[in-house]
């Protein structure tokens, strides 16, 4: 209950919508970099998980690796690296920041790509997954039998899958934040709860036991139903990830509410946005899709996607 | 619970902290050459320390590397060199000092079978106030633990439609009808190849998956699961089957395939607990893995096929550890990761399949041989098993100390005058010095409730009316009561006169088949430095042929008294052929210790049997 007032709390406190606009449209490139001279001395902080498309980044550009959260962390009690002009992240954690440190973004945020999040299947296990949750959210669907026997779930002639396990991106990073918001979607039904929101206590048990699993973070639990098969029967990701992993039989369902991750430059400095194209054609060619300003939306509610990270900390530590 | 044997212990301590002790003597070898690398030059060289099951792939790929452009940053060039260490062995070394003089370079790149073993070593550092270096790792390949069998043993429990599990294990193995309750009284008792969880990735993956079966869990193991009677008791049961124990996996599967080519792989073991990656090259006809120059992959009689148990497994999953120890500096660490990049690239990780692991790359779809043509399934496995937590695989191992089949062992040490030349010129020490001190370490490496014994063997020994060729020292018996008399008769031990070897060996083994005891693992330790030498040359092969026919009659039937033999081959003058050929002959495993200096490690493998 403190719990939840402490959340009741944070989001009381929000009181500015996200107000994010596309500083320059796609073809003009980033251009005026932090230094004012292009690219030419430029710093980029890059999610972790980006991070095959960041190092596309050439043209003078320094591209400084770390997780989401803890960029997000440093901007939030400033002490992030004052020659850091620009943050290659998700819309997901802009909000988070907007809604904890308001003032610590610029407005310049240009979308980039972008990529449903969905449930990937493990190998040979599509059709049951698919089957057990037809009717219902996919998400709802897995909470609700998460930790239960598969010889009790479905028709029960998987009894050797033991029990449902579903691995969730770890929410520190840039892609597995949204994943998080698609998961809680799931649950309630809708992008639109609150915090606040009467079923809230009931869903942090929910979350609890969906999380167990992956509870020590996995980066990408995607490519752990491909590799490590036994882990998990499901995990969330996005589309552009998992797919890559279809030569190795896993296959995507998509949640009936839809949330997708969009990942933006955004601009720490007033300087102007570095041209980040290379990182954004990178994303492309690994299966993400072109991002409008559209894309820009916030996902939830103000507020609720920094209590919904502040809450996993919770049920999993 | 009775009192772990004192080195036992400590060695259970040292994993506790992340220690496991001693190295095989297959990774020794490895060590003291250069892998055929070369000269690096001027380049950057990225040394790697691998376990041994993966020596030849990463040997094959590093080559690769360093001559391709990958290799070069610039005007810069990397070197990657590799050298094989087994994973508990290296973890002992990097937690309380590599000597580099008798270790080979530091590694730049660690590789154990597992990363479970990097969280073991970064606990015994951070206990010893130092801070962790085995941190970010990359996975280049998996293979998961399975329960391999001879195909017709797994039809007859019901395999592939019926799941099995360490459950039917467990009932087949208390089941006084043995393979008769399946309709094969001729296969007899059930019988389990298990390496020693303190050295081995598969030993210690399989007492997991145990205690797991036991608690009925995939995840969350508890101190508190383990100390249920019936986890004891399921634990207890199932290491009763054991048929010994060892550092490494190969020993059974190089036993299991001459008994495969001598037409009974039956008798050996009914099922051993290895990587998927054993199976199919024992199916490929290459059961340790390695062609030898001149050697010929040659398919067994029975094929093996993996049983997934039921119950959940674990992975090896084979870390790329690029250490964050102050001994790689920066150049050295990013060489080290281009070379990661390189094993990680497809046309790479398509080698990683060939060699029978599942690429660590997922764009890399999983193909031959990881199919059911090498008795594998890649669907498989369905459940995995959570690694428990650092303090639940303590108490696992300590107790696995107490639960393990008991030994009955006679030793027998060679005391020919050879063994007073020098052993060790640094220190003058003689061979039989090194020898006395390394058999003294060993016994403190028993358990109170195992049984040994003390022979030496040479010629013209005792009463010189009546000259024996060997001599009972100490009979075999509870060496809670004999230890410190077995330490004293050992200190006193001085080199004598000839080598029969042969007769002697005979004698100690038809002792130990004269005193079976079914519920021990029964064994025979023979230390000899030379040939046959009992002065009476016109009769050595007949007493070669008459010590290799009693030996193998007796460890082969299907009701048979099983002693093994275990020959450490001393010193640069040993019949390194011949008591090779004793050991295959009672399916044990012959010891390598050509340079005497190493035998106190050589005794400690040795000892991992039982």
């Amino acid at each position: 209950m403190r719990r939840v007032l402490a959340v009741l709390g944070a989001v009381a406190m929000v009181t500015a919508a996200v107000v994010i606009r596309q500083a320059r449209d796609d073809n003009g490139g980033g251009g005026g970099g932090g230094s004012g001279d292009g690219n030419g001395g430029s710093v980029v902080v890059c999610a972790e998980d980006l991070r095959d498309a960041c190092d596309a980044l050439g043209g003078g550009i320094e591209v400084r690796v770390q997780a989401a959260a803890d960029t997000a962390g440093a901007i939030d009690e400033g002490t992030l690296a004052d020659d850091v002009d620009a943050w290659i992240t998700t819309t997901a954690w802009v909000e988070v920041l907007t809604s904890r440190a308001p003032d610590a973004l610029t407005e310049d945020v240009r979308p980039l790509a972008t990529s449903l999040a969905v449930v990937a299947t493990a190998p040979n296990r599509f059709e049951a997954v698919d089957a057990l949750c037809t009717g219902n959210d996919v998400w709802a669907c897995l909470g609700a039998n998460a930790g239960q026997s598969w010889g009790d779930l479905g028709d029960g002639s998987h009894p050797e899958w033991r029990e449902l396990k579903v691995g969730l991106t770890d929410p520190d990073s840039a892609v597995g934040l949204s994943v998080l918001a698609s998961a809680s979607a799931g649950f309630f039904g809708n992008t639109t709860f609150a915090a606040n929101d009467p079923t809230f206590g009931e869903f942090e048990g929910w979350l609890t036991t969906l999380a167990e699993p992956s509870a020590n973070g996995d980066p990408d639990p995607s490519r752990t139903l491909a590799t490590r098969p036994g882990t998990y029967s499901a995990a969330g990701a996005v589309a552009a990830v998992a797919d890559r992993f279809a030569g190795r039989g896993v296959e995507s369902i998509e949640p009936d509410t839809v949330v997708a991750a969009t990942v933006v430059v955004v601009g720490l400095d007033g300087g102007g946005l570095p041209d980040v194209d290379a990182a954004r054609d990178g994303l492309l060619d690994a299966g993400w899709s072109r991002a409008s300003e559209e894309d820009l939306a916030p996902t939830l509610k103000p507020g609720v996607m920094a209590a919904l990270h502040t809450l996993w900390r919770a049920v999993t530590s | 619970m009775k009192n772990p044997r004192p080195l036992r212990r400590s060695l259970v301590a040292l994993l506790a902290l992340g220690l496991l002790a001693a190295a095989c003597a297959a990774d020794e070898a490895a060590d003291e050459e250069d892998g055929g690398f070369g000269d690096p030059g001027d380049c950057i060289v990225a040394d790697l320390s691998v376990s041994p099951e993966k020596l030849d792939l990463l040997t094959r790929l590093a080559m690769d590397f360093n001559e391709s452009d990958d290799a070069r940053d610039g005007d810069k060039c990397i070197f990657a060199r590799v050298q094989s260490k087994s994973s508990g062995a290296a973890t002992q070394l990097l937690a309380s000092g590599w000597d580099e003089q008798t270790e080979g370079p530091l590694p730049v790149i660690w590789s154990p079978a597992a990363s479970t073993w990097g969280t073991v070593l970064n606990q015994r550092l951070t206990g010893q106030g130092d801070p962790p270096i085995a941190n970010d790792f990359t996975s280049f390949q998996l293979t998961p633990l399975v329960i391999a069998m001879p195909r017709p043993m797994a039809d007859a429990l019901g395999w592939p439609e019926e799941p099995i599990g360490f459950a039917d294990i467990l009932a087949l193995s208390q089941d006084p009808a043995g393979w008769a309750a399946y309709g094969h009284p001729e296969w007899g008792e059930f019988r389990l190849g298990k390496t020693n969880p303190n050295f081995s990735t598969s030993g210690l993956s399989a007492l997991i998956a145990q205690a797991y079966a036991a608690n009925g869990k995939t995840a969350g193991l508890s101190v508190e699961d383990l100390a249920k009677p019936a986890t004891d008791e399921f634990a207890r049961q199932i290491e009763s089957s054991v048929v010994h124990y060892g550092d490494t996996t190969l020993t059974f599967m190089n036993n299991w395939f001459r008994a495969d080519q001598r037409g009974n792989p039956f008798g050996y073991v009914s099922a051993v607990a290895v990587e998927e990656k054993s199976v199919i090259d024992y199916n490929s006809g290459n059961p340790d893995g390695v062609l030898q120059e001149g050697e010929e992959p040659r398919p067994p009689r029975v094929p093996l096929v993996a049983i997934y148990p039921e119950e959940g497994t674990l992975y090896s999953d084979n870390p790329l550890f690029v250490l964050d120890a102050d001994w790689v500096d920066d150049d050295e660490a990013a060489g080290a990761q281009k070379f990661i990049d390189y094993v990680g690239q497809p046309e790479n990780q398509e080698k990683v399949l060939r060699f029978g692991f599942r690429p660590g790359n997922p764009d890399v779809a999983i193909g031959a041989p990881i199919d059911a043509g090498n008795g594998v399934d890649p669907d498989q496995p369905q459940t995995l098993l959570e690694v428990p937590e650092p303090e639940v695989l303590t108490q696992l191992l300590d107790r696995w100390e107490d639960q393990r089949k008991p030994a009955r062992v006679l030793l027998l040490v060679d005391v020919s005058g050879s063994m007073g030349e020098t052993g060790d010129p640094d220190t003058g020490a003689t061979k039989l010095d090194l020898a006395k001190q390394a058999t003294i370490t060993a016994l403190d490496d028993f358990n109170d409730e195992d049984e040994v014994g003390l022979w030496v063997f040479t010629t013209d020994l005792g009463d010189s009316s009546d000259p024996q060729e060997y001599l009972e020292l100490i009979p075999t018996g509870r060496i809670g009561d004999v230890r410190e008399n077995l330490k004293s008769r050992i200190r006193d031990l001085v080199p004598l006169n000839g080598t029969p070897l042969y007769t002697s060996t005979e004698a100690a083994y038809q002792n130990q088949v004269d005193q079976f005891d079914p519920t021990r693992i029964n064994a025979v330790v023979l230390l000899s430095d030379g040939v046959n030498d009992d002065g009476e040359p016109d009769n050595d092969r007949d007493e070669l042929e008459s010590l290799l026919a009693a030996v193998a009659v007796d460890s082969e039937g299907q009701q048979s008294q099983a002693v093994r033999v275990f020959p450490i081959s001393y010193g640069d003058d040993a019949d390194l052929a011949t008591l090779r050929r004793i050991a295959e002959a009672s399916q044990g495993a012959v010891y390598d210790s050509s340079d005497p200096r190493s035998i106190t490690k050589v005794f400690v493998a040795v000892v991992s049997n039982f």
